[in-house]
């Protein structure tokens, strides 16, 4: 499991840009489901055959990241954000272009402050070493993205790494399909591995159209209140993958919920309910689909989201698996 | 220059967000002999459509009809107009402007209180905000104002198009009549898919009208032509200028809204080059368009936004050069006329 998720976090996928994902994706699966496609959106759908509802399982490939907007006359580049990027987290960041070109995140300190005074983005800028405006050009262009450059750790039960937003999700969505017995299979199920989640739910918006499940499940990153005087949420790492309630976009259907938690109990798997106010996932976009779809959501509650070292529990995403396969299981 | 009495028209219509009626009227007049199929639809968008027999991909080509406003509010005993906003303005370009109101075609001005009454520095300096401020339309009372101007009348720039020299033109709502002309003239040609204008209502107050419209016209691919922002002025710094007067169309890769179709776009940038058509891309993430709805309507839609650079849009005057409008229009020509079966047949 966690040399998947370590492929995963290494594979270059910012927004618009998840081809790389998608070919890592498509080679675990290959051999594993019925169908495997490329929506015209560029989602890609994972289709395993059964004779029940139709289910829609997403995971996001993209994660935030930067796009160039400008190179000045000293081969500095200026950057926009892809996603809800956390600015105070940017400055000091490695980053990793797609073409393979690093740079440093640093900022405009006419004040010589020392230390980050004005956090917007368009004081910061990124050195990739060039030393013309000609050089830099040869690097990277306008519109060139970038990510948070990918750095996998794992202590003995954890991991550390950018982009487990929303790779772990991934991760999740891969080893259920492997861990499915074709047999036992209750439901009609489409893994849909969507693109272009943290610039506004888009690819989850058009592939529930398509395909228009009976029921959708995202599968996520969620916040954790475990880290020292932190803002009180009630979910913690280790103690099981989370059951969505309320997030900041959708108010889970109590059908999939309680669905989900009857298969928790049955099967002995921990689990918490998650009830946060912000951010939300590709079932946001699901539920709301045409005449609307029973939409909730399994999540690895995650510390330090949007930054270049989220924190997450690999028991979470073992149980996760055990949770979803189950579900999906008669 | 080509099509500068249609722009010309458009820019000196009426067509505050809500009531675009005017732009409609005087697009439909000049595209009926250029297409087959002319509908409006609820929201008020105007639809044309051409080339339906061909098979293939459908190409949708947008433009929004609307310009920013402001609406009457309320109309107080002595007959002055509050008013609210209707799309983003900056308060400071308001006071002292000449104004029209909308079915009456009065003309008023936004007051503003004598420099010689101003006495304290501060009065002076601090930014009077437009819930302050209000409309004078040389009305006796309140009753006489309403006959002119009732509640819920909309406001309109009062600005004539001019043209400031050899190259330069100025006016209201370039932002986005320049898109109505481009769209309009491209209908003349004949192309070898079939196409779908949408001439959108609302686009200032929330990207509104294209939902319906895109909903129920749906292309496979979408062109969004736009005025665009170009703060190239002397204050602003190199990487916020956005865009630049003539450097020819803007084409955007991402703004606030959404990021555009990565192989389009490179086939687009493809076809400038083999033209010689200069080009720049939008470098401030800024602004949304309706492409951003078309792209996410029913399963999805393949988009690209292409712009006219503009100089001071979302203010009563603004500004563009000639060379630009004609790059602008003369890419998009030579795009659509690239656009080959096998390639836009093929969607990934």
């Amino acid at each position: 499991m966690e040399q998947l998720i370590e492929k995963l976090i290494n594979a270059f996928g910012p927004s618009s840009k998840e081809e790389a994902v998608k070919e890592l994706i498509k080679s675990e699966l290959e051999q594993k489901v019925d169908e495997i496609r490329e929506d015209k959106f560029g989602n890609l759908v994972a289709h395993v055959e059964g004779s029940g509802e139709k289910l829609l399982v997403a995971a996001h490939m993209d994660s935030i990241g930067v796009i160039v907007t400008d190179i000045d006359k000293n081969g500095f580049l200026r950057i926009g954000e892809i996603g809800g990027l956390r600015k105070s987290f940017l400055v000091g960041q490695r980053i990793l272009f797609e073409n393979g070109i690093e740079g440093f995140v640093y900022y405009e300190d006419k004040e010589s402050n020392w230390e980050v005074k004005d956090q917007k983005i368009e004081k910061f800028f990124v050195d990739i070493g060039a030393y013309s405006k000609a050089k830099a050009k040869e690097l990277v262009q306008i519109g060139t993205e970038g990510i948070y450059k990918p750095n996998f750790y794992k202590s003995d039960r954890r991991i550390i790494a950018p982009s487990l937003d929303d790779r772990i999700g991934c991760a999740v969505a891969i080893q259920t399909i492997k861990n499915l017995k074709k047999k036992k299979i209750k439901y009609n199920t489409y893994f849909v591995f969507t693109v272009q989640e943290e610039v506004g739910v888009k690819g989850s918006r058009t592939s529930s159209y398509e395909i228009y499940p009976d029921i959708g499940i995202s599968l996520d990153v969620t916040d954790a209140g475990d880290t020292p005087e932190t803002y009180p949420v009630s979910l913690n790492l280790g103690e099981g993958p989370t059951i969505k309630v309320m997030d900041g976009g959708m108010i889970s259907s109590k059908y999939v919920r309680d669905e989900l938690i009857k298969v928790a109990k049955k099967e002995n798997i921990p689990y918490q309910l998650e009830v946060i106010s912000k951010g939300t996932t590709d079932a946001y976009a699901m539920q709301t689909t045409k005449a609307g779809v029973l939409a909730g959501s399994i999540s690895i509650s995650t510390r330090y989201i949007h930054t270049g070292g989220e924190v997450a529990d690999l028991g979470d995403v073992e149980n996760a698996v055990n949770l979803l396969k189950n579900f999906i299981e008669k | 220059m080509e099509n500068i009495e249609l722009i010309q028209k458009l820019s000196n219509a009426f067509g505050v967000s809500g009531d675009e009626r005017e732009i409609a009227e005087i697009l439909r007049e000049e595209i009926k002999g250029d297409v087959e199929k002319i509908k409006f639809d609820a929201m008020g968008n105007l639809i044309a459509m051409k080339g339906l027999d061909k098979s293939g991909f459908k190409v949708m080509l947008n433009a929004h009809m609307d310009e920013v406003g402001l609406i009457v509010t309320s109309i107080d005993e002595k007959g002055f107009l509050s008013f609210k906003k209707v799309g983003g303005i900056d308060d400071r370009v308001l006071l002292g402007k000449r104004v029209i109101v909308g079915e009456s075609k009065i003309k008023g001005v936004i007051g503003a209180k004598a420099i010689h009454l101003q006495k304290k520095k501060d009065e002076v300096e601090k930014t009077v905000e437009s819930d302050t401020m209000t409309i004078d339309i040389g009305a006796k009372n309140k009753e006489e104002a309403e006959k002119f101007a009732p509640l819920g009348s909309l406001v309109a720039f009062d600005t004539k198009f001019e043209k400031l020299n050899e190259k330069y033109y100025i006016g209201k709502a370039f932002d986005d009549r320049l898109g109505c002309s481009i769209v309009a003239n491209l209908l003349k040609y004949n192309f070898n898919f079939p196409i779908i204008a949408l001439f959108s209502t609302q686009e200032e107050i929330g990207l509104r009208g294209v939902i319906t419209g895109a909903y129920q016209y749906t292309p496979d691919m979408s062109i969004t032509v736009e005025g665009t922002i170009s703060a190239d002025i002397p204050e602003v710094k190199e990487h916020l200028k956005c865009s630049k007067i003539g450097q020819g169309p803007v084409i955007t890769i991402k703004d606030r809204t959404l990021i555009t179709d990565h192989k389009l776009r490179e086939k687009l940038i493809y076809t400038a080059k083999k033209q010689n058509i200069p080009y720049q891309f939008k470098q401030v993430i800024a602004g949304g368009t309706d492409s951003s709805k078309i792209q996410l309507t029913k399963s999805g839609v393949r988009v690209l936004t292409v712009a006219v650079p503009v100089r001071y849009i979302h203010s009563p005057v603004s500004l563009f050069y000639q060379d630009d409008y004609e790059n602008t229009l003369k890419l998009l020509y030579e795009f659509l006329n690239s656009l080959k079966e096998e390639y836009y047949g093929t969607v990934n």
